[in-house]
């Protein structure tokens, strides 16, 4: 949520901005050394060998490296000889090693390349055309999948016979399923994504949509996948080698080596070190690297819902200036005053994601908050409730409520007043309620935590709630699952969780943005409805301007961070003061169509909090802006005479809006 | 629920048959015949062929099938050619020694594993969920096999904890069988540990990331209230599944890590008979071993299914 991408990252190629983020984790580059390294070792593996695999020398069996020596071990008669020791015919454990090196090489490219030419095709094929071949299919995949490794590699090796190249193709079967498992989601997902029937649909061919829209979207997650299975490989190798079942028994591989070595675990442990190590790196090395590519193609998973940043003490700005009426700040149920947040970059600076945001509501009125996506609305309500989600933190400013200044509270004062004293219903109804637990279940705990009901007296007061959300059978529902109910409903739960504990403030983000529209109606009736009985403050954020003007009395109008407009609801919409108001109001259906019976649209996007222009931020998009909008001062907002309607327009006297 | 158990049941008879169609295939895809290695390789093309009529090997694939269908159920899964001895009764001697340890590397794997990883999930980023998961990467690329040799050197030889050779059936003493396989289950359980525990963490981190979350941090609810009673469900889920395949995974160890110990159970048996060629032990032994491995997983299924309503409240 809220991650911030500087320009500069943005324009980056995928491939650069994947370097980028790769080459900063050294484990991974390390890991991909030391794997090249092997490589090389493999390829100039004669060369690298002091003796030949099987050279032996009987006058120093069992022999302990150099740095071993000690009164109760034999050391070497000449230790540079056998730098790791020798085994029981005196062979060179060093050489040996090296030998083994290449066994594991060839093993793990030989299994994955087997793998991956039986499973990709596989699972491709079955994702590409579904119905009963996929679930044929996939239904064999799993059932290998599902299986040990080497218990298939056992049967498979039972009848082909030992060896490195049958073992290996044993190996490749079991890791298939894996590929093929990955493939098949891979590939379906796609499918059902609309550019991909959208495609078809343009005539292109089978290939073109596999290759221009298939394959750039499975190769991240293949390429994770592989550098994971070329561990598993050597792991499984090592195993079958360890059994007897893998490479020859006269092939020092490392399992081999290990196998050699417990015999004699008691008298000369240390001949297990260099081969067990050496296959641990090797897949320690595969995994690392897997997981360095994953964090570098993938999503950052570092903070979440709980976590809290360090508080510091937030002061009101000097320069702040409020534009909300005296009278009103005395009355309000919440009262937001010259709010900022900020948050920081993973270059240690901090971005600005609101400032001087000003404003009120009333006991039993509601304030529209309207908007472009980005705007900054549902950050400023979350600055509201103390949940500005971390690492991001408000900065300065001061928030009141009903009259009380809440805002250097501690999380755990904070947390008796959410849901208590103001509660918020959300923008994706079944996706703010816990999928696992029963409604009832999950509406009992805060009416527990903040009322102090019994469970039983809390189940009774959820149940009635859902009555009053017009919930039908309100009984049978408490019981029911969130999947069990439509968006609207949902909703309506949401809605009946927030008023649990009666409230005065009640926020609502794009509640009804997720729902058809028959539902939003029903939704905002059911709003206004519970307004009038419990006399509630609302603050109702939305994108959609045609709500506001139902269920609003007064709006503030946000972009990029800043409120730019705010007064009464009828008096901005009739009589905009700022050009980003008027064009909203133009966006709407019923505004009258532009020239060829297209509705007008705003030309381009909100900014990101990074690259705000400076003085108005609405400029690059604005046809009024001249020169004097681009000058690198703040805006106040400024009264429009003998009303309360402010605006942030540094031209507002000179241009003709309405 | 009851429907979700039924039809989970129901289901592992056609994964049964297909398995035992493919055990059953194994041994007729090989190159050559029983008859051929019963039989030395001097034999005649006559002496082969006379064999296979006695055994009924010239008869349609599905005919010997459905013969052998029926001894299978009734525990009769032909005689070994090596061994020379039925096969059931080889496994039944070997079978409880390897599940023996399968069940200890599962315990130590998936209670270690879950702590760790609600822990760290809890704090992604934390130098806790850092020095664990670094552990975790550690451990997960160990070879369950050497992590057995090296337990073995220092918690057997070095510092004479635990037998390093050898198992104690159950029946003869519980304490010495559970010391005997105290070491195995460590080799097994720690990587296994691991790995969960990776799971774990990015699964709990995801959860903490939802939007039902933050719904209830925005109703007031405690840090820990929200943890234990809407996280931790909702993130052992995917988990649960992970648990499922490593199941098999350590059943996969088992048979690698019971020879570091000298433990007579299947793997060293299912290895020899893979060297010697005993295609009909070999195809009992994964005909028991699936079998086994279906059914946990029908159990992990209905857990899967008790975890989660979309599954079991249609």
């Amino acid at each position: 949520m809220a991650s911030i991408t500087s320009p500069q990252e943005k324009s980056l190629s995928q491939f650069d901005r994947f370097w980028q983020r790769f080459r900063k984790q050294r484990m991974a580059i390390v890991s991909l050394i030391f794997l090249l390294f092997l490589v090389f070792v493999a390829i100039f593996r004669d060369q690298l060998m002091p003796y030949t695999k099987d050279s032996a020398d009987f006058s120093s069996t069992y022999c302990q490296p150099f740095f071993l020596s000690n009164e109760n071990v034999f050391s070497c008669q000449n230790p540079a000889d056998h730098i790791l020791g020798t085994d029981e015919l005196g062979r060179d454990a060093y050489s040996r090693l090296i030998y083994g090196a290449r066994i594991s090489v060839q093993a793990s490219l030989l299994g994955v390349a087997i793998a991956l030419v039986l499973g990709l095709p596989v699972g491709m094929l079955a994702g590409f055309y579904g119905g009963s071949f996929d679930r044929w299919v996939m239904w064999v995949v799993d059932i290998i999948f599902s299986l040990p490794g080497i218990l298939i590699a056992f049967g498979v090796i039972a009848i082909l016979g030992n060896g490195l190249l049958n073992a290996m193709m044993a190996v490749g079967i079991v890791l298939s399923t894996r590929f093929a498992r990955l493939a098949r989601g891979v590939v379906l997902a796609e499918r059902e994504e609309l550019y991909v029937d959208g495609a078809r649909v343009g005539g292109l061919s089978t290939r073109t949509i596999v290759f221009k829209h298939i394959l750039p979207n499975i190769a991240p997650p293949l390429i994770v996948q592989t550098s994971l299975l070329f561990g598993a490989v050597i792991l499984i190798e090592a195993g079958l080698s360890f059994l007897g079942v893998g490479v020859p028994l006269s092939e020092p591989s490392w399992g081999r080596m290990l196998a050699e070595s417990r015999t004699v675990l008691a008298t000369n442990p240390f001949l297990s070190v260099p081969p067990g190590l050496a296959i641990a790196l090797s897949v320690l090395a595969w995994n690392i690297l897997g997981d360095g590519l994953r964090d570098a193609l993938g999503q950052d998973i570092t903070s979440n819902q709980l976590t809290t940043v360090a508080r510091v003490e937030i002061t009101e700005p000097t320069n702040g200036d409020t534009h909300v009426n005296q009278n009103v700040i005395d009355k309000a149920s919440l009262y937001l005053s010259n709010i900022e947040v900020k948050f920081p970059t993973p270059r240690g600076e901090s971005v600005t994601i609101l400032k001087d945001i000003n404003y009120a509501v009333l006991p039993g009125k509601t304030l529209g908050i309207v908007g472009e996506s980005g705007s900054g609305k549902s950050m400023s309500v979350m600055a509201a409730m103390g949940i500005v989600p971390a690492p991001g933190q408000i900065t300065a400013g001061s928030i009141y409520l009903n009259g009380r200044n809440v805002t250097n509270l501690s999380e755990n004062e904070l947390r008796k007043l959410r849901g208590k004293e103001i509660a918020m219903i959300f923008q994706e109804p079944i996706a703010s309620l816990n999928p696992v637990l029963t409604v009832g279940q999950q509406l009992i705990q805060p009416i527990q935590a903040h009322l102090g009901l019994s469970k039983t007296q809390a189940w009774a007061k959820a149940t009635e709630l859902l009555r009053l959300v017009q919930v039908p059978d309100p009984e049978r529902r408490m019981n029911e699952y969130p999947h069990q109910f439509s968006g609207g409903m949902a909703q309506r739960v949401g809605i009946a969780r927030a008023l649990s504990c009666e409230p005065s403030v009640l926020i609502a983000d794009e509640p009804t943005t997720a729902l058809d529209v028959t539902v939003q109606g029903q939704v905002i009736d059911l709003l206004k409805d519970l307004q009038d009985k419990l006399g509630v403050a609302i603050v109702f954020i939305t994108h959609d301007l045609g709500v506001v003007a139902e269920v609003a009395d007064r709006v503030a109008v946000m972009y990029a961070g800043e409120v730019i407009e705010t007064g009464d609801v009828r008096e901005v919409f009739e009589n905009p003061k700022h050009p980003y108001t008027k064009a909203l109001l133009e966006t709407l259906p019923h505004h009258g169509r532009g020239e060829e019976g297209k509705l007008p649209v705003i030309d381009g996007l909100v900014p990101p909090p990074s690259a705000w222009p400076t003085g108005c931020r609405f400029h690059p998009r604005c046809k009024f802006a001249n020169g004097v909008c681009s000058n690198d001062v703040e805006l106040p907002m400024k009264k429009v005479e003998g009303r309360e309607h402010y605006s942030r327009c540094v031209r507002i006297s000179e241009i003709e809006l309405a | 629920m009851l429907r979700l158990i039924l039809t989970r049941v129901f289901t592992t008879i056609p994964l049964m048959l297909v398995i035992t169609i493919l055990a059953f295939a194994m041994v007729q895809a090989m190159p050559g015949s029983i008859a051929g290695i019963i039989l030395d390789a001097g034999a005649t093309p006559e002496a082969i062929a006379e064999l296979e009529a006695e055994m009924g090997l010239d008869r349609p694939f599905f005919v010997q099938y459905l013969d052998w269908l029926g001894n299978a159920v009734r525990g009769d899964l032909g005689d070994s050619l090596f061994f020379s001895s039925p096969v059931i009764v080889l496994i039944r001697e070997s079978w409880p020694v390897t599940a023996s340890i399968v069940l200890g590397g599962m315990i130590v794997g998936v209670s270690l594993g879950l702590i760790l990883g609600i822990v760290a999930g809890l704090q992604p980023g934390s130098w806790l969920d850092r020095s664990s998961t670094f552990s975790a990467s550690i451990t997960v690329a160990l070879p369950s096999f050497w992590l057995a040799m090296l337990l073995a050197i220092f918690l057997g030889v070095r510092w004479e904890l635990f037998p390093v050779i050898g198992y104690t059936p159950f029946s003869e003493s519980p304490t010495e069988w559970l010391r005997s396989i105290t070491l195995s289950s460590l080799a097994m359980g720690i990587p296994s540990a691991a790995l969960i525990a990776r799971q774990m963490r990015s699964s709990m981190a995801n959860v903490l990331q939802s939007s039902y979350i933050r719904a209830q941090r925005a109703m007031g609810l405690g840090r820990w209230q929200i943890v234990v009673r809407h996280a931790l469900k909702n993130a052992m889920i995917p988990v649960v599944t992970v648990i499922g395949f490593r199941l098999a995974v350590v059943v996969g160890q088992a048979f690698i890590v019971e020879s570091v110990f000298f433990l007579p159970g299947m793997g060293k048996q299912l290895a020899t008979a893979v060297q010697q060629q005993d295609v009909i032990f070999v195809q009992g032994g994964v005909v028991v071993v699936a079998a086994f491995i279906i059914f946990a997983n029908m159990f992990i299924d209905i857990i899967y299914g008790l975890l989660n309503p979309k599954v079991r409240v249609s």
